[in-house]
């Protein structure tokens, strides 16, 4: 059953398999159950075979958001490079991890960025796809094209932080000071502010909110705490971008050769 | 609500429609319309075309159609993706579901003690030099206008 360039048996090529032994009359080792059926040859479509290609279980999807021009892309799989169609913007995939200590400089990846505990962000600037904070933010510019994930113990400065989605850690309370405008929140952690978001406020067992907040919906779990005015309504949602429209086709070649003569 | 929730006791179809107050010990389930108040103290179940209009108090109540007014329950409340919800909230315990529509003021606290949010360390000289260079940058990507934490509760 495994392919003749690699040795790795993947649900399809089972798939095909079974429909094969059926089709050959050995019956469908995948359901016993079902009668055996006589040899049917190649030409003929194997469509009654017992056995039939479903969904596939296919690999998960990564959202990736230009930095540039925030297009949204789904990749699967590993990628090193990653090229926009939005903009052809270029970036590497790599998940950085920051070493202990004081921090300062540029970077920019497509991947995660993840600020440990024992970091100092002193300054420069960090792009990433998703920052993972546990250290402390002491002048560093912080640009999540999705989403920055707070946990306890760190200090974020959000006049220096840009984000779509944000999570905030269990154990954590945060207050702000002013209002967020965001994508999706999600709590672990107790929140005190406003916002304004335009998907939708996610509150945890865990977590807690107290102050203002208008979203395109909301999600509690049961043991969440939720003090608030709300403005809950899909309305808030933003309308649905129109497809892009395709580029015209080029104009067909004109033939090199002369048409015949009358 | 019940984790084994037992079949409710009072039914109100789809067609009925009731201008007045219900009042009931048991629990009720509401499909169709009600002008009024509903008083239960047991648990509200309110189907998909059940519609509410007044106050509600109950013990427990599972929202899946409309209501204009309060909702004060002694223990449960629980929004559907099909709840439609204006007014307020009060209960110990809540579950919303995605999808759910709320315009009001809610009063859920689970664990019943306040919390205590980090307090503002004292203004600094450098924080406070980048705190205004900070409100100078104007809105970020995701459109965070957030201020920095050190500052701006005084």
């Amino acid at each position: 059953m495994a392919s003749k360039k690699t040795k790795v048996v993947d649900g399809f090529t089972a798939i095909r398999a079974a429909q094969e032994a059926a089709r050959h009359g050995h019956g469908d080792p995948l359901r016993p159950d079902a009668e055996k059926k006589t040899d049917t040859p190649r030409s003929q479509p194997a469509a009654k075979a017992g056995t039939r290609i479903g969904k596939s279980v296919m690999p998960t999807k990564r959202e990736i958001i230009c930095p540039q021009c925030g297009y949204v892309s789904e990749v699967t799989g590993k990628l090193q490079l990653f090229v926009c169609q939005g903009c052809r913007h270029r970036m590497k995939l790599d998940d950085v991890t920051l070493p202990e200590g004081d921090w300062s400089g540029e970077l920019e990846t497509g991947g995660d960025v993840t600020v440990p505990a024992g970091t100092r962000l002193k300054g420069g600037k960090i792009t990433a796809n998703d920052i993972i904070l546990h250290g402390k933010m002491e002048g560093t510019e912080l640009r999540a094209s999705r989403r920055v994930r707070v946990f306890a113990g760190a200090a974020i400065d959000w006049v220096r932080t840009a984000f779509r989605d944000l999570e905030i850690g269990p154990g954590l309370n945060i207050t702000p000071g002013k209002p967020l405008d965001a994508r999706h929140i999600e709590l672990h952690g107790a929140f005190c502010g406003n916002l304004r978001l335009t998907g939708t406020l996610t509150i945890h067992p865990s977590g807690d909110f107290s102050g203002q907040v208008k979203a395109a919906g909301l999600s509690v779990h049961e043991g969440g705490g939720l003090r608030a005015a709300l403005d809950i309504s899909p309305g808030h949602a933003p309308p649905p971008q129109p497809p892009k429209p395709k580029s015209p086709s080029r104009p067909m070649r004109k033939s090199l050769t002369p048409p015949p003569k009358p | 609500m019940s984790e084994t929730p037992t079949p409710p006791k009072s039914i109100l179809s789809a067609e009925l429609e009731v201008v007045g107050t219900i009042k009931t010990s048991g629990s009720v389930q509401i499909d169709g319309r009600v002008e009024g108040e509903v008083i239960s103290q047991g648990d509200v179940i309110l189907g998909k075309s059940g519609t509410v209009k007044g106050n509600l108090n109950v013990n427990s109540i599972s929202v899946s159609g409309t209501i204009q007014g309060n909702i004060t329950a002694k223990d449960r409340i629980e929004l559907k993706s099909t709840a439609r919800l204006m007014g307020d909230i009060k209960a110990k315990r809540l579950a919303v579901e995605d999808g759910v529509t709320f315009v009001g003021k809610s009063e859920v606290n689970p664990t019943g003690q306040p919390i205590k949010f980090d307090d503002v360390p004292a203004k600094t000289p450098e924080n406070a030099q980048s705190g205004n260079q900070g409100g100078n940058q104007g809105g970020n990507q995701g459109g965070n206008q957030g201020g920095q934490q050190d500052n701006n509760r005084k």
